[in-house]
């Protein structure tokens, strides 16, 4: 399998999101602008450029129901883009950060969305309709260096993390009045706010890259020393799987189904993981079958080419 | 630092105008050269066929004086060299070793044989250093048996390089001590020496006079004051036999051994100049391999920001640098011609920063 | 492999396609900075274990990495005085354009036993001939294959040069030693 398109939108991406009907995409040109791209008549042209932040941008996720999108960066503060008309109309969120913020991910419910930093912590940030104001609500004093990953469970209260201290945690993000108890979680814990469920340590070396299987009930992160960590039962006790791969470390991973998972990094080519009916997971293959020889890769040195082969394949 | 030519080139400018100039002129210049030769070039309208130049040099030897101008037997050898068109002044004027008169009239006629006799005069100073040196080891010789044989002499020449002279019955060493600013051109001289000794061996150099060198001071100098002995590049020595300066060969040999630092100097500045030669291409090479790494967003790109920046960042600091040197060099030169600035010898002064171009270099084969 | 210099620089290659995985790292200590965090050293978190890979003795390369930025230290062999002088000599002239080489570091690391007296500063006590820092930056502005390629070519090329030099200061040192000789005949 080959790549479906190549479309080269700069030198260098940092970050990106797809729109929620995937004809727009977001990115950042390794500066401190989002570019938004449109596919019109199989060509793709630049929209719009979202100008607020100072530096260069983190992260950036599309919420799929309400058409917003979030934006960090490492000048410490977030926006939320909203689309009125044809523009896009930025809200300042105070994160009440102190570092950078590294990375964004939006709720489920799009009520709230996560923001991982440079500062060991992570902001939960919830709209506060009376004060029409979005409200950050940090999870402190947990991680031992930055979060360089957030995760949302499909129930919209668990919250995965990983860090550079190699660790991936999970926690609960239950803010009264925003989320009502029971709503549909069908887990028993009752917690509070920013209350840890779970840590992991299995990773010798920096941990990215959390993400949640589609129904929630396995997650999955990458380690620094080229492995991937699939954890079931997800609480007390957890099941975990590691497996090692001869290639560089993987800086994203996603869930396509629940057996199957595709993870992207230094080695500028997408690896396939599946789980056979026992849920033993493995390495299956390359996705890009012309291994890219370092000779003819014409693309961005590391990872950036992979992520739009791999969101395009969605 | 001496230099290989004989003939002294401001001087030899000097004379050349003197001789072309149709309407004769006054001239009174004192020319100072490689910080202690001393010349004073006097002319006047009322005497326009006639020059006096006047010559000061320091002396070759502690041990010699030459207060009362030079000895008989250098004078000789000036008439000698000279024949008609020089006269000898006496006595000679304030201040300096010997004057001369130089006859216009007397000089050839034809342009080629002119100029060559004015180069002659021009190399006044090596005449008389030679011959210096000639009397001295002839004096050498005579004073033997009151001195006893194996006593070395400590020779000056050229203030800071001064050399010593053995004598023994059946040849004469010469052993120059090594002492060099940096490490670097230690090591440098040290490598050359080794192939110096090597070459002396072969059978192509058997008749040149055998050469060694060795880091210690040789047996001959036990006995001489420590801060002569004290080298770091250890020491040289030539050993002089008679055939060596039989006849014609004598006054050859007498000045390449005289310059024998100058030499070793212009060696070492040659050589490091051709390493970082070496060095520039490697490095411009090195470049433009890190410069095939960039990724380039497009053909337009590709095509500004190619290995013309790079370029352009090495060659500015050197060319600066490079004019940066020349200019002290200039001002350097200048400030030895002072006090009488002549306007003619901004074209020698050019052409000497071009150093390998002089003359007589020829003998220097340019290595890449 | 029999050439051994053909081996020793193919281990650096793999090590270094392994170690140049970097990314942009927001300095956690300082609000607002982006520093190379194998030069500042103050997470020993975000630092990796040092690889040094040795020749023999006298030759050998440090290899440092972190999150965002790498650094590769050389020492170049240096058998006699002459090549001592020359291998020092270059490396300076080298140095001392290092804004033609980006990736070049001015100064090469020297490794001080009193230094944190961490066990990783004692790995090596005595200094490198010359030192490339790598940043996240670099590799975003360069093929990884190609910059790879430029330090191995470096490390080649000092050798060559340096052994190229030697040869040509002795023939040289040689030809004009025959040239002075020879103005006695």
């Amino acid at each position: 399998m080959a790549a479906v398109s190549i479309h080269q939108f700069a030198q260098c991406i940092t970050c990106h999101a797809w729109s929620p009907d995937q004809t727009m995409v977001a990115i950042c040109p390794n500066n401190n602008e989002v570019h938004i791209y449109k596919l019109m008549q199989e060509k793709w042209e630049k929209i719009h450029i979202l100008r607020k932040h100072d530096q260069i941008i983190s992260g950036i996720d599309w919420s799929a129901k309400s058409n917003k999108i979030v934006t960090v960066s490492h000048d410490r503060n977030s926006y939320v883009w909203n689309q009125e008309s044809s523009e896009w109309e930025p809200t300042l969120v105070i994160l009440r950060l102190n570092r950078a913020a590294l990375c964004v991910q939006w709720s489920p419910q799009e009520n709230k969305f996560a923001v991982g930093s440079g500062a060991k912590t992570v902001c939960i940030c919830y709209y506060e309709q009376e004060n029409n104001w979005w409200v950050s609500k940090l999870i402190r004093k947990k991680h031992n260096s930055s979060v360089t990953s957030v995760a949302w469970h499909p129930n919209n209260i668990l919250l995965a993390t990983t860090s550079t201290d190699g660790k991936c945690r999970v926690f609960t993000t239950f803010i009264r009045g925003v989320d009502s108890r029971g709503s549909g979680t069908g887990l028993p814990y009752d917690s509070k706010f920013g209350e840890q469920i779970m840590q992991l340590d299995l990773s010798s070396s920096w941990a990215f890259a959390v993400r949640w299987s589609p129904s929630g009930s396995t997650l999955a992160y990458a380690g620094h020393n080229s492995m991937i960590y699939f954890v079931d039962e997800v609480g007390p006790s957890p099941s975990a799987q590691s497996v090692s791969f001869r290639d560089l470390p993987l800086r994203d991973v996603l869930f396509v189904s629940e057996k199957m998972v595709i993870g992207v990094g230094f080695d500028c080519n997408p690896l396939l993981f599946m789980a056979d009916d026992m849920g033993t997971w493995s390495f299956v293959r390359f996705l890009d079958e012309r291994k890219i020889t370092p000779l003819n890769s014409k693309y961005g040195s590391q990872l950036l080419e992979s992520f739009t082969v791999n969101q395009n394949m969605e | 630092m001496a230099c290989f030519n004989r003939a002294s080139p401001a001087l030899m400018e000097v004379l050349l105008n003197f001789h072309n100039d149709e309407i004769p002129w006054d001239i009174d210049h004192h020319l100072v050269e490689f910080g202690s030769v001393k010349y004073h070039i006097q002319a006047t309208t009322l005497d326009p066929r006639n020059l006096y130049l006047s010559v000061s040099i320091p002396p070759l030897s502690p041990e010699v004086m030459l207060s009362n101008g030079l000895p008989n037997c250098i004078l000789q050898d000036i008439k000698r060299v000279y024949s008609d068109i020089v006269e000898v002044v006496r006595p000679s004027k304030e201040g300096f070793m010997v004057t001369i008169k130089l006859d216009f009239n007397k000089l050839p006629r034809h342009k080629d044989e002119c100029i060559k006799a004015l180069k002659d005069v021009s190399s006044l100073q090596s005449v008389i250093l030679c011959s210096q040196f000639k009397d001295m080891l002839w004096n050498i010789g005579s004073q033997d048996i009151s001195r006893g044989l194996h006593q070395p002499i400590k020779q000056v020449c050229h203030f800071r390089e001064p050399f010593f002279l053995i004598r023994m019955p059946e040849k004469i060493t010469i052993v120059f001590p090594i002492r060099l600013k940096e490490e670097s051109d230690v090591v440098l001289a040290t490598a050359f020496f080794q192939e110096l000794v090597d070459v002396g061996y072969s059978a192509s150099c058997a008749k040149a006079p055998p050469c060694t060198w060795s880091p210690i001071p040789p047996p001959e100098l036990r006995g001489e004051y420590l801060q002569y002995l004290n080298t770091n590049g250890g020491f040289v020595s030539f050993d002089i036999f008679s055939c060596h300066v039989k006849g014609v060969r004598m006054e050859k040999t007498l000045w390449i051994l005289l310059n024998f630092y100058s030499y070793l100097n212009y060696y070492l500045k040659s050589t490091k100049a051709c390493i970082q030669r070496k060095m520039r291409n490697r490095q411009e090479g090195l470049v433009k391999v890190l410069q095939k790494a960039r990724i380039e967003e497009d053909e337009d790109n590709k095509q500004i920001q190619g290995p013309k920046s790079g370029r352009k960042l090495i060659s500015f600091p050197k060319y600066k640098s490079f004019r940066r040197k020349c200019s002290a060099f200039a001002r350097h030169v200048k400030r030895i011609r002072s006090p009488i600035k002549i306007k003619a010898l901004n074209r020698f002064r050019r052409k000497w920063l071009k150093f390998p171009k002089c003359s007589s270099f020829k003998k220097y084969t340019k290595l890449e | 492999m029999a050439n051994p210099l053909r081996s020793y620089l193919t281990c650096i290659r793999n090590t270094l396609e392994a170690a140049m995985c970097l990314q942009n790292f927001p300095c956690q200590e300082v609000e607002r900075h982006n520093k190379p965090e194998v030069e500042l050293k103050t997470c020993p978190e975000l630092l990796l274990n040092p690889v040094l890979i040795c020749r023999n003795e006298a030759e050998k390369c440090l290899i440092e990495t972190s999150i965002n930025s790498l650094r590769i230290s050389i020492k170049v062999k240096q058998s006699d005085e002459l090549e001592n002088i020359l291998t020092k000599k270059f490396l300076r002239f080298l140095s001392m354009r290092a804004e033609a080489f980006q990736v070049l570091r001015r100064k090469p690391v020297q490794f001080l036993p009193t230094l944190h007296g961490s066990k990783r500063h004692c790995l090596a006590h005595e200094g490198y001939d010359i030192s490339f820092l790598i940043t996240n930056y670099h590799c975003e502005d360069m093929h990884k294959h190609k910059l790879i390629d430029f330090i191995v070519q470096f490390m080649e090329d000092i050798d060559k040069e340096i052994t190229e030099l030697k040869i040509s200061v002795n023939t040289r040192g040689r030809l004009v030693a025959t040239e002075f000789l020879k103005q006695f005949i």
